[in-house]
């Protein structure tokens, strides 16, 4: 297993690499780059395998082979588990994600001016003093990528984003993803099941099955 | 009654239990806020009733006072069930459910030898009228070194419990702050046990937590409100024991179940407004 940190031609790079789920292999022999400026989708059906290789890119699950990765990665969940009758703001989670300046004794406020910014960027300023477990589908989604892009990611994981999000949503999530790929040297890498987010954001598209990337292709 | 309250204010054991109750109330109050948020309710449960068996082992130990063997007994608990969790894949009730009741199991067999289960019946109900001064003290010096760990750890605790995969991607490892967490609940409940009482802790530390969480609008308010909601049904509940003659500790629960109640209703009245 080796693992590399350090800045890359590539904002990822993974060769031979495989996903362990109790210590067998879930995901195989991969072979993968995400470029800076790609937004590559990572397609296939359930149990291919997608997720499990993001999980294991996040840390979640062991792996094997190499994987050459930035150090700034930022990631958007599938869907949080977040309970509703939380206290914690959108303004909240920055402060825990961003700063270790205990949040009961209040936000800095160059974090709140981060969250602004970042806020902006997606569309979802009007959320920030909101209660996070109030917010709908495809707003969490918009909170959870802006609080993604502080500080500026180099890679950015998004486990199939569109999960509950209404179609006026997954419309506004698309946007802002456009929008931050337009503006940013960063590479994303997607898994989706929507045909929409392939369509509409992603310049190339990788299919997996059986644990294994079956194909790839440059999108117009 | 009132002059009688005035009387009894100006008494040593008063005072100091007044003093306890200052010290342990926010510390309860501030650790439930986290407990609520990462569903670890029964695990300051589970302390406090595996505490019997640290309680045991200390008296087997010839120790004069267990809160030694109690408190190591609490952090080894922290770990078997963080541990299991994650070397056996344990859902957290599971892991819980099995430390717990063979610590109970344990502690009960080792006290009640010779038929001496009666003399450690304080840890059961509490007995905050008995504190010393030395005991007040150690109280203090936990109060003091509690602060700062609770201000390193609060952001990565309570990001953690958001979401796992939200803190490995900001550089966080969730099972050390996991393990952080048990080890600290475990030491809060240990120390604080013997003047509250294994029965009525958790409901000390989830209580105050719940209310404020009814009625705070960011967590900077549900911290403040969980450390004032607790205090205050401290305060209350020592005023209350006095008055009645009752346990101490769980006349603070009842106290603080009536703010609980108070805060259902005042959320209810805030939904139905216009």
């Amino acid at each position: 297993m080796t693992e590399s940190v350090k800045p890359l031609p590539k904002a990822l790079s993974l060769r031979d690499f495989e996903v362990l789920l109790e210590g067998l292999p879930v995901v195989k022999g991969i072979d993968l780059d995400v470029g800076y400026g790609e937004i590559v989708a990572l397609t296939g059906p359930n149990g291919a395998g997608k997720s499990s290789l993001l999980r294991a890119l996040v840390g979640e699950l062991p792996w094997k082979g190499r994987l050459d990765k930035p150090a700034s990665l930022g990631y958007v969940p599938q869907r949080l588990a977040f309970d509703p009758a939380s206290c914690a703001t959108v303004q909240d989670l920055f402060a825990l994600g961003l700063s270790s300046w205990p949040l009961w004794l209040g936000v800095l406020p160059k974090v709140r001016e981060q969250a602004r910014a970042s806020l902006e960027r997606v569309g979802a300023l009007s959320l920030l003093d909101q209660r996070f477990g109030t917010l709908s589908g495809g707003e969490r989604q918009r909170v959870l990528l802006a609080l993604a892009l502080v500080p500026r990611p180099d890679l950015l994981l998004l486990d199939e984003p569109e999960t509950g999000i209404d179609l006026d949503g997954i419309e506004l999530f698309h946007h802002a993803v456009g929008r931050i790929c337009e503006h940013g040297r960063i590479g994303v890498l997607v898994v989706t099941h929507n045909p929409e987010t392939v369509e509409r954001i992603a310049t190339r598209q990788v299919h997996m099955e059986d644990g294994r990337l079956l194909e790839s292709a440059v999108l117009p | 009654m009132m002059a009688s309250l005035l009387e009894i204010v100006h008494y040593g054991f008063f005072l100091r239990a007044l003093l306890a109750i200052l010290l342990i109330a926010p510390l309860l109050g501030a650790l439930g806020c986290l407990v609520l948020e990462t569903r670890m309710t029964f695990f300051s449960d589970a302390v406090g009733h595996a505490g019997l068996a640290g309680i045991a082992l200390g008296t087997l130990l010839g120790m004069q006072d267990p809160l030694l063997a109690l408190v190591g007994f609490s952090i080894l608990l922290a770990f078997a069930v963080t541990g299991s969790r994650r070397q056996a894949g344990l859902s957290s009730d599971a892991a819980i459910g099995i430390f717990q009741s063979t610590a109970v199991a344990l502690g009960v067999v080792l006290l009640s030898r010779h038929g001496g289960f009666a003399r450690f019946s304080r840890y059961l109900v509490g007995d905050l009228l008995s504190i010393t001064d030395s005991e007040l003290l150690r109280l203090g010096i936990l109060a003091a070194l509690f602060l700062p760990v609770w201000a390193l750890l609060f952001n990565r605790m309570l990001l953690s419990s958001l979401g796992e995969a939200l803190a490995r991607s900001r550089g966080h490892s969730p099972w050390r702050i996991q393990l952080g967490l048990a080890v600290l609940v475990a030491v809060v409940v240990a120390v604080s046990l013997q003047w509250v009482g294994v029965l009525v802790i958790q409901a000390l530390i989830v209580l105050p937590a719940a209310t404020a969480r009814n009625l705070a609008r960011s967590v900077r308010q549900w911290f403040w409100l969980s450390i004032a909601v607790g205090t205050g049904s401290g305060i209350a509940g020592l005023f209350g024991s006095v008055i009645f003659s009752t346990a101490t500790g769980a006349t603070v629960v009842l106290f603080a179940f009536l703010a609980f109640l108070g805060s259902l209703g005042l959320k209810k009245w805030r939904s139905c407004r216009p």
